[in-house]
């Protein structure tokens, strides 16, 4: 496959989910593009719907939802699959897990089993996927965990999940995704739950490891800065939607959506002389999920809230220039859908 | 090795312990103003008898009962643990032929519940938490609350009445009066087999129940933890990550709960063997107990807080071994 | 009520979908624990059974016809039929003079009803002498009806005693029993597990093998060999108190257990260490600091316990190692029951087991309610 080659296609996703209370639309009506060899990183604050989309992608989203669009993947072993059809139970999504699309979850701590060794949980991948005998896998598993900087990975097979450090076990996560050389690695906040220092570790880890293996990424944080440094390109979610979606550069040279702005001002900057001023914060709060605003969704906190059009109509998400797409009334005037 | 160090240093403990029950027995059997001679005497009046002082002082003298409490109970210990537990008065023969020959039964019956206990538990539990609201859920809430409400000699009485109005059946006992005493044949195993569901039934019901409950509620708390979602997201079929993780991770409690249903089976048993009849040691220790026979009571007492004790530390040498994040602290 | 209110716009809250007006916002933790409890079904229908019970054993000697110690020559009565037609028309709730004949060959005795004249239920009879709640002097009963009659709503037994009037005394007692045994739990569980807990180390030690010691021993076996120790001279109430401190130095080990832990894990917490700092004496930081915290918890485990008690206090003086005649429990009625023949013939005496049932189901519910209600991660 070239690259560049677009593997995964998105098309129109909506995810609800059925609560007492009532529907919650997690995802609403989302369609990106993952390409061979890119990163690209999801920003958006908890509950933006996120986290969902990224697990819809290997059906292990929450039982009790409701799902409609596509999710187009060209797999290897099965080719063009629809992977929205498969029957989350089934045996072919239980084929492309992991081997295919990857993942590495966001708490180190309880993401292992409590109760077997690191060689028993990496090796049974191979032994699933990969269809060869135990001894073989250990090796591999071995091998895999050398190649994420573990020092005495012979060791460490034999070892159980609480014996070893948080940062250590995020390795241990990243070796097991990466070990049956996915084509995707889904990536939800892996540093999230780690300090500072060992967060950059892993985000160098999976910089290298991105780059010899040539997987593509699909990097889930909350956090600007850590995004900055690993994506190609980067698309802002906010409450189910995506707001803008545009190459890391642009994004962050001249962000466009209003809630974008919001954001980046909001990190301190060392350069920046505040003098006595306050920190830009956002206004408000995020909205209750069972009654969406009607209109934009980000306007009943927009600073450039144009009355009339934001809180009632809905804004599209549209091209503005050459890969840089936006959801907003302010950019739509001088724009004609095509 | 560690394993050995953990397991010397519990038994030590476990013969601490049983010292001071030694202690506890005899002190709780001395108690009672009078003893058993007294009583004795008390009856032989009663129904006419008399019987003089003079005599009455020899036989105490003789028994060593007029001896201060400390001297009777270091005489008793010291040849306690040398196997001679005294003399019972009732039955007048040695309290460790008695002890000893109610003894099989006694860890059979313990040993078997235990065993079904577990059986039927750990499936049941499973099933209920994995499909919530259904058939099995509803079953081991029935169960829960039967356990749960109804005491060990009510369902023993209610089970006897069922048999009895139902299939015209006296069910009590081990065993048909034409197997006891016989040597083991097939037809007395298989006699012994029909006899076995009352009592185990009655024994099992309320740690059954519990042990359900815990199973329940503890795989699912398991189920609700990342660590699953990583196992299905790496493609593992669902049965098999069940029972691989979260199962295997909910067994600990489950192994750790035989710290009380150890003590709890024989007390249950205590009270099954009372009211079935059972040739155990419980209705032994009834009886010496409303006869203050106290040297078959003390033997009686320690027997049953031995076994609970070895009992405890057979399973807490089982929890260490199958939980990792113990053995290895 | 202010709680009423707040509750019921709440509930109506809820309906209309308003989501931004939640008056529980502010509401207090009781009233929290309490509107949870409400959606927990069973644990309603248990507080409902145990106000009813409560009900029934506090007015016990008004609400009983008969003296439960009253013999009488009506032997194994079956429960007197309640009816309300009397030659085909209706008629305020009677009963019927039931003849008792006896064969004289075979002693069977069958009973004939006397359709000819209805016998009215009367209300606020005289009857029985009784001191109520041990002071007020009183000869009312609730129900009732003429001496020549007998209106038996349970039957009676082979003394010819009311078995209702012996079940409601029964209730008063074995439902008492755990709740005193409950205090003295609760004390000894609160002091034993608060020292081992606050102050750890060596106390923390003594404690754990003094609670091991315990749990050695076999529930029903040590509580037999304590119950054999009470002397058989000694009167009603002494052996009354001393079968609860009985079942209490079983269940105190299970309290201390929760207490220790809880202590255990708080103590380390910032805020206490903080006020040890500030120079707060250890008493006042248990008291106020810590114990609130836990409260919940306490009283959920204090809840669990008593059914245990009530089982324990039937157990023994259904073997006949606590309660004796003429203390009238549940436990001592059953003592009837072990006769099998009897109770094919005589069904009725079983009513004993129900109560106890139904009161330790109540209990269990009640318990497992206010446990899910005060969880503050439920939900």
């Amino acid at each position: 496959m070239e690259d560049n080659a677009v593997i995964l296609n998105i098309e129109n996703l909506k995810i609800a989910f059925k609560m007492r209370q009532g529907n919650v639309t997690a995802v609403n009506d989302v369609s990106f593009q993952l390409r061979k060899g890119h990163v690209l990183g999801i920003v958006g604050e908890s509950g933006c719907g996120k986290s969902v989309t990224a697990r819809s992608l290997m059906r292990i989203e929450a039982p009790g939802k409701l799902l409609s669009g596509e999710i187009n993947f060209q797999s290897k072993s099965l080719g063009k699959v629809g992977i929205q059809r498969l029957d989350p139970a089934g045996e072919l999504i239980r084929e492309l897990r992991w081997k295919e699309i990857a993942m590495v979850f966001q708490e180190p701590m309880t993401s292992f089993g409590p109760m077997h060794t690191f060689g028993n949980q990496i090796s049974e991948v191979l032994t699933l996927h990969n269809k060869i005998g135990k001894t073989e896998a250990i090796e591999m598993a071995v091998e895999s965990l050398r190649a994420v900087g573990m020092p005495r990975p012979e060791k460490l097979i034999k070892q159980y999940p609480h014996q070893i450090s948080g940062g250590m076990r995020q390795r241990a996560m990243i070796a097991m995704a990466l070990i049956c050389h996915p084509q995707v690695l889904i990536a939800d906040e892996p540093t999230t739950a780690l300090d500072v220092s060992t967060e950059s570790q892993i985000l160098d880890l999976l910089a290298e490891r991105q780059k010899t293996l040539g997987t593509s990424i699909l990097y889930i944080s909350h956090n600007l800065g850590v995004v900055a440094n690993i994506a190609d390109e980067v698309m802002v979610m906010y409450l189910g939607q995506i707001v803008e979606h545009a190459p890391v550069s642009d994004l962050f040279a001249s962000p466009k959506h209003p809630y974008t702005v919001a954001l980046l001002n909001s990190i301190p900057n060392i350069d920046k002389d505040y003098k006595n001023q306050k920190l830009e914060v956002l206004q408000g709060s995020i909205p209750d999920p069972y009654n969406h605003p009607d209109g934009c969704p980000f306007h009943p906190r927009c600073p450039k809230l144009i009355h009339g059009l934001c809180d009632m109509v809905q804004p599209r998400l549209l091209d503005v220039s050459l890969n840089c797409r936006v959801a907003c009334h302010l950019y739509n005037a001088s724009q004609k859908t095509s | 090795m560690k394993l050995l160090k953990y397991v010397i240093k519990r038994l030590s403990w476990g013969a601490l312990v049983l010292l001071f029950v030694s202690f506890f027995s005899f002190l709780i059997i001395q108690l009672p103003p009078g003893d058993y001679l007294s009583s004795y005497m008390a009856r032989l009046e009663k129904s006419g008898m008399s019987v003089d002082n003079k005599s009455m002082v020899a036989l105490r003298h003789s028994y060593g009962l007029d001896q201060p409490f400390l001297v009777q109970y270091g005489k008793w210990f010291y040849r306690f643990i040398q196997g001679d537990m005294g003399v019972s008065f009732i039955y007048t023969e040695k309290v460790e032929t008695i002890i000893k020959e109610r003894l099989p039964a006694t860890l059979m019956l313990s040993f078997s519940s235990l065993l079904v206990i577990y059986l039927i538990a750990i499936p049941v539990g499973v099933f209920a938490a994995r499909r919530q609201y259904s058939l099995w859920d509803f079953l081991a809430a029935i169960l829960g609350f039967i356990g749960m409400a109804v005491p060990g000699f009510l369902l023993a009485l209610i089970l006897m009445w069922i048999a009895y109005q139902v299939f015209g059946v006296s069910i009590g006992g081990l065993q048909s009066p034409q197997f006891m005493d016989q040597p083991m044949t097939m037809g007395k195993f298989i006699d012994l087999i029909k006899h076995l569901p009352v009592p185990i039934i009655v024994i099992t019901m309320s740690g059954t129940a519990a042990l359900i409950r815990t199973m329940r509620a503890t795989l699912l708390d398991e189920l609700g933890k990342q660590y699953v979602t990583t196992a299905r997201a790496k493609g593992l079929a669902e049965n098999k990550l069940i029972y691989k993780y979260p199962v295997r991770a909910a067994m600990n409690p489950i192994i750790s709960s035989g710290g009380w249903l150890v003590p709890e089976l024989f007390s249950g048993e205590t009270i099954a063997a009372i009211v079935l009849g059972l040739p155990t040691i419980g209705p032994i220790l009834y009886r010496a107990l409303l006869g203050e026979d106290m040297y078959l009571a003390a033997g009686c007492l320690m027997i049953l807080s031995g076994l609970t004790i070895i009992g405890l530390l057979i399973s807490d040498i089982i929890l260490a071994i199958s939980d990792p994040r113990i053995r290895l602290e | 009520m202010k709680i009423l209110q707040k509750i019921k716009s709440h509930s109506k809250s809820k309906k209309e979908g308003n989501k931004n007006y939640n008056p529980l916002y502010s509401a207090s933790q009781w009233t929290l624990i309490w509107v949870k409890f409400k959606d927990h079904k069973l644990a309603l229908v248990g507080l409902i059974i145990l106000a009813l019970f409560y009900i029934a054993v506090l007015f016990a000697p008004i609400i009983t016809p008969y003296d439960p110690w009253e013999d009488s020559r009506y032997i194994y009565c079956p429960p007197t039929r309640i009816h309300l037609f009397h030659a085909g028309k209706i008629h305020r709730p009677f009963v019927y003079m039931e003849n008792i004949l006896t064969d004289p060959e075979t002693f069977n005795r069958t009973f004939k009803t006397d359709y000819s004249k209805p016998y009215p239920i009367r209300f606020f009879v005289k009857g029985f002498e009784y001191h109520w709640l041990g002071f007020i002097k009183g000869n009312r009963h609730l129900f009732g009806v003429v001496d020549e009659v007998g209106i038996h709503l349970m039957g009676t037994d082979v003394l010819g005693r009311d078995c209702f009037s012996r079940n409601i005394r029964g209730l008063q007692i074995s439902l008492t029993v755990g709740l005193i045994g409950v205090i003295i739990t609760f004390i000894l569980g609160c002091i034993i597990g608060g020292i081992a807990g606050y102050y750890g180390g060596i106390a923390d030690n003594i404690v754990q093998r003094l609670m091991e010691f315990i749990s050695s021993i076999p529930t029903i076996p040590m509580w037999m060999a304590l119950g054999a120790i009470i002397p058989s001279d000694w009167g009603n109430l002494k052996v009354y108190f001393a079968i609860t401190v009985i079942l209490a130095l079983r269940s105190w080990t299970g309290l201390s257990r929760q207490v220790r832990s809880k202590l255990l894990q708080l103590r380390e917490e910032e805020f206490v260490v903080a006020a040890k700092v500030a120079g707060t004496s250890d008493w006042k930081i248990i008291t106020t600091h810590l114990l609130p915290g836990f409260m919940s918890y306490l009283i959920v485990s204090l809840t669990l316990e008593i059914p245990k008690m009530i089982l324990g206090e039937t157990t023994l003086s259904f073997l006949g190692l606590g309660l004796r005649a003429p203390t009238v429990s549940l436990g001592v009625l059953l003592q009837d029951a072990q006769n099998l023949a009897a109770i094919s013939a005589y069904p009725w005496l079983m009513i004993s087991a129900i109560m106890v049932i139904l009161s330790v189901l109540a209990f269990n519910f009640v318990g497992d309610g206010i446990r899910d209600a005060a969880d503050p991660y439920k939900n």
